[in-house]
C-alpha cells in the first residue's frame, strides 16, 4: 500500500471535511432563507419605493456574511476539542504523522469553510441586490481598483481568520497541558494571547506608518501590508501551537 | 527491540512508573500483567509516544517512539474511532497512513471476525467496536503490536474470537506484541514472556514457560503469589 505525506494530509482534511459539512449546511440554508424572506419583502410594490429599501438588502447580507466568518471560528474550538471529547485523539496522536499536519489540515478544513460559506452569503446577497437594485452593482463595480480592494478586503479578512483559528488552536493545546480547569485555561490564553499581541501590532503599526509613510498612503498599499502583518503574526502563533503540540501534549 | 531504561512518570502525586527498567525482545509475545494502577497502560503509551518519560528513556528499535510510529500498531483501550465512521471508512482512513496496511489481511479478518464493512462504528455493539478495533490493527504487518486490555469488558465468546485473530495473524519471529491485560488466564496460552508490575515497578519477569516450569504453577497463580508476597 503505497502513501505519502500529501496522501496522508488530505486523509486528515477530508476526514475533518466530512465533520464540517452541518456548519457548511447551516449557512448555506440561513443564507438562502434570510436572502429570500428580504426579497420577498422588499420585491412588494409598496416596499421597492420605500426609503429603507437598501437597509433592508444590507441587513440580510451582513448578517448571513457576519455568521459565515465567525462560525469558522467557533467551529475551530469543536473541531479540535472534539478530538479529546470522543477520545479520537488516541488515534489521532498515534498515526505517523506530525502536529503541523494534524493542525494544518484543520486549519485547511476551517478555511475552506469560511470560502464556501462567505461564497454562498455573497452571490446569494448579490443575486437579491441585483433582482432590486441593479443600479448599486454598476456603480460599485465601475470604481477604479474596485476589484483590488474587493479582493484584498476579503484576503485580509480569511487572514485574520486565520490568526483567530491559530490563537484558538495555541489556547486550547495549552489548555490541554493540564488536566484540570482545561476550559479556563484555553479561555485565559486566548484572550491573554489577543491582547499581547494586539499591543505589539499597535507598536508595529506605528513604526510601519512612519517607515512606510508613502505606500500607507495609498488603500491598496495598506490593505497588503495588513495582509502581510496579520499572516505573519498568525504563522509565528500557528508555529507555536505545533511546537507544544509536538513537544508537550501527552495522554 | 524496545527497551525502558530508568524510566519514571508521575501524573501529579501519582507516581505511574518508577525507575522501571525492561527489554520487550523481537518477535516475542509479551504479557504486560499487573492489578489497576500498576503502570501497564502508561507502559504501552509510552511505547506508542503518547505519553513522555519524565525521567530515563523509551526507545524502540533505539530510536524515539515517536519517530518509530510508522512501525508501532497501537490498540487502545478505550473506543478511539470516529463513531460517523463505517468499518470500511475507518479502515480506508487508517490505511492512508501505514505502508504496511495488508488489503487481503483486511478482508479476511474482516469476515472471521463477523464483522461488515457497511456498519457503522457508533452504532454497533461494545464487541463489536472491540473487533473493529482488532481489526484495523491486525490488518497491518506492524512490527510492533501494543494491545492495551483488549479484551476489558467483552463477553467470553468474542473473547476467544479476538485471542484467535491475534493467534491466526501472529508472525512468530518477526512481530513483537505487548499486551496488558488483568485477563491473565485468557491470555496464558499466548505469551511467551512476563512482566508484572505493580505501583510501578517491575515485580517479576522471566519467560513464560520458565516461571511455569520453576514453580510449577501458572501464571495466574504465578501472580496471586507475587502479589500477596509484595502486597505483605
Amino acid at each position: 500500500m503505497s502513501t505519502s505525506k500529501l496522501k496522508m494530509f488530505f486523509g486528515l482534511y477530508a476526514k475533518d471535511m466530512r465533520e464540517s459539512i452541518p456548519e457548511i449546511a447551516v449557512v448555506a440554508t440561513v443564507a438562502v432563507v434570510i436572502n429570500v424572506i428580504f426579497y420577498l419583502r422588499v420585491s412588494q410594490p409598496e416596499s421597492a419605493v420605500a426609503p429603507n429599501a437598501l437597509l433592508l438588502l444590507i441587513i440580510p447580507a451582513l448578517m448571513v456574511m457576519g455568521l459565515a466568518v465567525f462560525l469558522p471560528l467557533i467551529s475551530s474550538f469543536k473541531l479540535l476539542g472534539r478530538e479529546w471529547s470522543n477520545n479520537t485523539v488516541y488515534f489521532i496522536m498515534s498515526l505517523p504523522v506530525s502536529g503541523a499536519m494534524i493542525l494544518g489540515s484543520k486549519l485547511l478544513v476551517l478555511l475552506s469553510q469560511y470560502v464556501v460559506g462567505t461564497l454562498i452569503a455573497g452571490m446569494t446577497g448579490l443575486v437579491l441586490i441585483w433582482n432590486v437594485i441593479p443600479e448599486i452593482i454598476r456603480f460599485i463595480s465601475g470604481q477604479p481598483h474596485c476589484f483590488s480592494l474587493v479582493l484584498l478586503f476579503y484576503l485580509l479578512s480569511a487572514a485574520f481568520l486565520i490568526y483567530l483559528i491559530s490563537i484558538s488552536f495555541l489556547s486550547q493545546i495549552v489548555g490541554r497541558l493540564s488536566a484540570r480547569f482545561s476550559g479556563l485555561i484555553t479561555a485565559l490564553v486566548f484572550f491573554l494571547t489577543l491582547y499581547i499581541v494586539g499591543k505589539i501590532n499597535d507598536f508595529t503599526s506605528s513604526l510601519n506608518i512612519r517607515m512606510f509613510a508613502d505606500w500607507y498612503t495609498t488603500p491598496l498599499g495598506s490593505l497588503l501590508t495588513a495582509n502581510l502583518m496579520v499572516l505573519l503574526t498568525a504563522t509565528v502563533i500557528f508555529t507555536l501551537a505545533v511546537a507544544i503540540y509536538n513537544r508537550k501534549v501527552e495522554l | 527491540m524496545i527497551e525502558f531504561k530508568n524510566v519514571s512518570k508521575r501524573f501529579g502525586t501519582t507516581v505511574a512508573l518508577d525507575q522501571v527498567n525492561f527489554k520487550f525482545e523481537q518477535g516475542k509475545i509479551t504479557g504486560l500483567f499487573g492489578p489497576n494502577g500498576a503502570g501497564k497502560s502508561t507502559s504501552i503509551k509510552m511505547i506508542a509516544g503518547l505519553n513522555r518519560a519524565d525521567s530515563g528513556e523509551v526507545t524502540v528499535d533505539g530510536k524515539a517512539p515517536r519517530i518509530s510510529r510508522a512501525n508501532i500498531a497501537y490498540l487502545p483501550e478505550i473506543d478511539h474511532l470516529y463513531p460517523w465512521m463505517t468499518i470500511k471508512q475507518a479502515a480506508r482512513f487508517t490505511s492512508t497512513f501505514y505502508a504496511d496496511w495488508d488489503e487481503a489481511k483486511y478482508n479476511e479478518l474482516l469476515n472471521f471476525l463477523n464483522l461488515h464493512p457497511k456498519m457503522k462504528i457508533g452504532k454497533i455493539s461494545k464487541g463489536q467496536r472491540a473487533k473493529t478495533k482488532l481489526l484495523l490493527t491486525v490488518s497491518r504487518r506492524a512490527p510492533y503490536l501494543l494491545m492495551d486490555e483488549p479484551l476489558s469488558g467483552i463477553d467470553i465468546l468474542t473473547r476467544e474470537d479476538i485471542i484467535d485473530a491475534i493467534i491466526k495473524d501472529y508472525r512468530e519471529g518477526e512481530q513483537t506484541i505487548i499486551i496488558s491485560t488483568h485477563e491473565i488466564a485468557e491470555v496464558e496460552r499466548l505469551v511467551d514472556e512476563v512482566v508484572f508490575l505493580d505501583n510501578g515497578r517491575v515485580k517479576l519477569s522471566g519467560s513464560a514457560e520458565e516461571l511455569r516450569a520453576e514453580r510449577g504453577q501458572s501464571l495466574v497463580e504465578t501472580m496471586k503469589e507475587a502479589f500477596r508476597y509484595v502486597n505483605q
